[in-house]
């Protein structure tokens, strides 16, 4: 399962536009994982900058 | 009956609130969409420097009254808001020797804050009467019968919905959804991708206030690999004589987070007693895919915009052009039933990064990536007390740099003769050492 840490995310959104199952929404300042939808591809993984997605 | 908008805009930053706004003021039933909560806020690593280059993206802009003025298109950007004049733009090496370019009357740029745009853009945009829609992700939009219908997705519950327009704006910027749905995006080149993490520092003991700072050589970051620049600004609340802050930011192209190197620069990295008693005052960080030009930005009744049309970045004061230009253009469509075509052609001659060629020019002006970083102090300790006359700008600034140094080859082939050689081929570099991974 991945889920995004609070403390490193900062909301720039670029997992949301690259999640090829739009399992990310982006709230105030940070994404969330919606896990129904989510393959655990780790595209997000991947492309954070903040390396804010984490597998638990 | 389902409700017919005359434009829907998909994003809300420079360029879609730009259109936003002028569509609005001629009276137009607008639809603004954006994924974020609070359109003016900004969470994605930005320079946001007016690049003050003449003819810059075909136009020139500067500042005048504390607004943007574009001297070409005409019109006048209310800001309204400090900004800081650079009248220096260094590449530093890890010894702190540098290659600077100078400009005090004009500066070498002007960085500015995009915030306060976008704010403003918003307030003239709602006092128009524009409908917003936030939280709200624009994933798809699709010409049918002579409208738009765009599929839109709630945020928060993750339903999704058409909406439809006449017309309809994609200014969702450089990972674009919209773009991705359309053909349009089959015939971009894929470069690679490129990560960026910033900080806004307050309390820096920092000797380079009147400087934009490129960091070159591989002792900057923990992997050897990735950039390092280093830009003064105001933030969003500061008044007329406040002190600006520094925001660094850290750009990776390999696995490496970029928020990794960015720590590391700070506290570890050669320059890092200036950041013992940094604060941070705001993160940022964005996502890049590199993906050439879209060269017919418009689809039916589709219009690609800013970031969302180009290679990496129009620039934020070319996001506005473009987005005010792109307006006008569809009130031209919608009195004489043309007007696109000259929307397109002044993209495709104006935008630099839609000639052959260009893209490749600026990827190897990227840095001096073939070097160690003892033989970059070397260089930069001939130019250390020289001034090349030029601006920051991703066009220009890789050939007066290699004027700089190619002034000293006869030196550097006396003295360090291993060095003139990778020097000469430096410039070959492919675009492929900068973007890979």
């Amino acid at each position: 399962m991945i889920r995004i840490d609070r403390q490193k995310c900062v909301g720039c959104g670029g997992c949301v536009d690259l999640c090829p199952r739009a399992a990310i929404g982006l709230y105030e300042d940070f994404a969330l994982i919606n896990s129904a939808l989510c393959l655990e591809c780790k595209t997000c993984v991947k492309v954070c900058p903040m390396k804010a997605p984490q597998e638990i | 009956m389902k409700k017919i908008y005359d434009f829907i805009v998909i994003g809300a930053g420079p360029a879609g609130l730009m259109i936003a706004k002028e569509l609005s003021a001629a009276r137009q039933d607008v639809l603004l969409i954006d994924i974020k909560k609070e359109i003016s806020k900004v969470h994605r690593s930005c320079c946001t420097m007016l690049i003050n280059e003449p003819n810059t993206h075909g136009e020139t802009v500067r500042f005048v009254d504390n607004d943007l003025y574009f001297e070409k298109t005409g019109i006048t950007v209310k800001y309204g808001h400090p900004h800081v004049k650079l009248v220096k733009s260094s590449r530093m090496s890890t010894g702190g020797n540098k290659l600077t370019i100078v400009n005090r009357e004009n500066g070498v740029a002007l960085p500015y804050t995009k915030e306060i745009i976008l704010r403003n853009l918003l307030e003239e945009s709602l006092a128009n009467g524009v409908d917003i829609l936030t939280e709200t992700a624009g994933i798809r939009a699709e010409n049918i019968d002579g409208k738009v219908k765009v599929t839109i997705r709630d945020n928060h519950t993750r339903t999704q919905k058409e909406v439809w327009c006449r017309s309809c704006f994609a200014a969702d910027g450089c990972n674009s959804q919209i773009v991705t749905g359309l053909d349009l995006f089959k015939t971009r080149k894929y470069f690679g991708s490129y990560r960026v993490a910033s900080y806004f520092l307050d309390e820096v003991d920092y000797p380079n206030w009147d400087s934009w700072v490129t960091c070159v050589g591989k002792g900057h970051t923990p992997w050897g690999k990735g950039q390092i620049y280093m830009v003064p600004k105001y933030l969003a609340d500061a008044k007329e004589g406040d002190k600006p802050i520094l925001d660094v930011f850290c750009g990776t192209p390999c696995g490496m987070p970029a928020k990794m190197g960015l720590d590391w620069f700070l506290t570890e990295g050669p320059f890092k007693e200036w950041f013992h008693n940094a604060k941070i005052v705001h993160k940022a960080a964005c996502m890049l895919n590199f993906y050439t030009c879209i060269m017919n930005p418009v689809e039916g009744n589709i219009v690609v915009v800013g970031d969302a049309a180009a290679f990496i970045e129009t620039y934020c004061q070319s996001a506005l052009m473009y987005g005010y230009l792109a307006a006008q253009a569809a009130l031209k469509v919608l009195s004489t039933g043309k007007g696109y075509d000259d929307y397109t052609n002044f993209w495709r001659e104006s935008f630099e990064y839609c000639r052959p060629g260009e893209i490749e020019k600026a990827l190897q002006a990227f840095g001096l990536g073939q070097l160690q970083d003892e033989q970059l102090n070397y260089i930069f300790s001939l130019t250390n007390n020289e001034e090349y006359a030029g601006y920051v700008s991703e066009n220009t600034a890789g050939y007066v740099m290699e004027k700089g140094i190619m002034s000293h080859i006869d030196q550097i082939r006396r003295e360090r003769p291993e060095i003139a050689t990778v020097i000469e081929k430096h410039w070959k570099t492919s675009a492929d050492d900068i973007v890979s991974g």
